[in-house]
């Protein structure tokens, strides 16, 4: 329970310190702030993100604060990273950015308000073909950034990272020295192995298609849809995840989401893929959802090692990382997941959530 | 014939002018079957490939002159060996290209799908008089007057060059580009297969369309 006491902790520390200046601000926080709850606490975060409605119009936004360098320095980069996405004219098609509303940055306390942006509605409640449509027009507006010329580099790295086959490959088997200094049984070695031996003899499919703005995350809890004179406009929210790297690793993150949450839009993604694509993009699709896979398993091995025997958190956090391996198996071998498989994990993840973090889900899809 | 195709984007670059530089190479190929009968020069690091077309790619992480040295090197060698030179779009590249065919004496044949003094200035919001959009114009212009035969997508397409330009109407033509870059997962297995054969249909009448002004 410590490390729960310890957010819960830092949580109301965080909101005695910002309450007032919010206030002052002109902004009444909501009584239930879900984006607190639940299984936010494994995300270990230095940053709060809070639903506030403005007095004078109740116009809802949202507030993001921190007091702690870390939290600080995260908020300071994601809105340099929306300026910079908003300054790149490079590309044809772009985000939509929720406006900023006020931003204050005085004795290492950090304030920034934003527009919220609702929803007419949540993203799973579509229907897949709908969802499909999101998806592709989210991540052509990705693909459209294309760094091949000099000039664009000097931009983008001032304010992405950059990533090509080498750095996917040190992330990879740091990944792997990880899971498996904690699993050690020979299915995650082997599975691993199968792995690690495709994606390293792939230098040159990898790094075919890096020089493109990826987004480490794109998943709907990280945009919103919102329909704007007959038009489904996206609005981008987190923009800490984007980097030049390779362009199916923004494709690999949703695939792979999708094979939990909605496995028809799975395969209708990688229908487009087979009627659209080369069979290059294809292989390299491929070998990003491997890295991927292992990057996930490796992020719940870490949250595993910090949570204390006997914590439900801790059981549904392996949970997770063997439903992860399993997917990682049926991806090496260009199988589907079991939907069986898929409705057993729902069922036992559900009955370990809390409730908050059952409400908290709610909101987030 | 041997054909040389001249593109500044190519796959995995995914505007139009790209894909389409790859489907023009893929269904002359297909119709040619002789191998390495087409070759295609591009602004490409890492090039996707093609049955039996002979790719050449020229990375654009080198500095603008070297690119264009480099460019022009391959062109000397590559003009000279075949016999037919097609220009896609007309940028920087093309006109390299249309240069080196005019020292050569060869037939060139442009392809025109969109007017870059309106696409970069309005996309990407350019000051239509700022010197960018000069050079962009100049050299649009350039390519379309010396080309031997410019093709453009649609009608308006050709009617603004030709005014603006003051071109030759005998040397212009309007015929779709049968570009397809999108087939839908949630078609049904027959309606994928029409939209297939449809598209199949419109590449060799743009193709049968292209070696009739070849020849």
């Amino acid at each position: 329970m410590t490390k729960i006491l310890n957010w819960e902790q830092y949580v109301n520390s965080e909101m005695d310190n910002f309450k007032s200046k919010i206030l002052e601000l002109g902004f009444i926080l909501d009584e239930n702030q879900v984006h607190v709850k639940g299984e936010r606490s494994i995300l270990l975060s230095k940053k709060l993100i809070l639903t506030a409605i403005r007095t004078v119009d109740n116009l809802k936004v949202i507030i993001k604060i921190s007091s702690q360098k870390e939290g600080i320095d995260e908020i300071i980069y994601e809105r340099m990273c929306r300026v910079a996405l908003q300054k790149m004219n490079f590309n044809y098609k772009k985000f939509n950015h929720p406006k900023e509303i006020h931003f204050e940055n005085k004795n290492d306390n950090l304030i920034v308000i934003t527009e919220f942006i609702g929803e007419e509605q949540n993203f799973l409640q579509r229907n897949t073909e709908e969802q499909f449509k999101i998806i592709l027009k989210g991540l052509e507006i990705l693909e459209g950034v294309h760094v091949t010329v000099n000039k664009l580099a000097d931009f983008v790295t001032k304010f992405f990272e950059i990533k090509d086959f080498k750095i996917y490959e040190k992330k990879l088997l740091e990944y792997e020295k990880i899971i498996l200094e904690n699993w050690s049984g020979d299915n995650f070695k082997n599975i691993l192995e199968k792995g690690k031996r495709m994606f390293m003899g792939s230098e040159y499919r990898v790094n075919q298609y890096c020089g493109f703005l990826t987004h480490f995350d794109f998943v709907p809890h990280n945009f919103r849809v919102r329909r704007e004179n007959n038009e489904d406009k996206i609005y981008l929210l987190d923009y800490t995840s984007l980097s030049i790297g390779n362009k199916h690793e923004s494709w690999a993150r949703i695939i792979n989401f999708m094979s939990l949450y909605n496995s028809d839009l799975e395969r209708a993604i990688l229908k487009y893929f087979e009627l659209n694509r080369s069979e290059e993009e294809l292989k390299s699709l491929k070998l990003l959802r491997i890295f991927r896979l292992f990057d996930h398993i490796h992020y719940y091995t870490k949250v595993y090692k910090n949570l204390e025997n006997g914590n439900s958190l801790k059981e549904l956090t392996k949970l997770r990382i063997f439903f992860w391996l399993e997917l990682l198996k049926n991806v090496l071998d260009d199988k589907f997941l079991d939907p069986k498989v898929i409705e057993d994990y729902k069922n036992k993840r559900d009955s370990l959530r809390s409730k908050e973090e059952l409400e908290r889900q709610k909101v987030l899809y | 014939m041997k054909i040389l195709i001249s593109t500044p984007l190519y796959p995995p670059e995914t505007a139009r002018v790209s894909i389409f530089a790859k489907q023009l190479a893929m269904n002359l190929q297909m119709i040619y079957v002789e191998k390495h009968l087409i070759t295609l020069l591009a602004y490409s690091d890492f090039p996707e490939n093609i049955n039996n077309v002979k790719i050449i790619s020229v990375s654009k992480k080198q500095n603008l002159l070297k690119r264009i040295i480099l460019f022009t090197k391959i062109l000397l060698r590559e003009v000279k060996n075949n016999g037919i030179i097609l220009l896609n779009q007309a940028g920087i590249s093309s006109l390299l290209t249309l240069l080196v065919a005019k020292l050569f004496n060869k037939k060139t044949i442009s392809f025109i799908m969109e007017n870059e003094v309106e696409e970069r200035s309005v996309q990407f919001n350019m000051n239509k008089k700022s010197l960018k959009v000069w050079q962009i114009n100049f050299i649009q212009y350039l390519v379309s007057k010396w080309s031997s035969v410019v093709i453009f997508d649609n009608l308006k397409l050709k009617d603004t060059f030709k005014k603006k330009y003051n071109l030759n109407e005998n040397n212009l033509i309007v015929q779709k580009f049968p570009i397809k870059n999108f087939f839908s997962p949630f078609s049904n297995v027959e309606s994928k297969e029409k939209e297939k054969l449809e598209v199949i249909k419109e590449w060799k009448f743009f193709v049968e369309f292209l070696t009739k002004t070849i020849s």
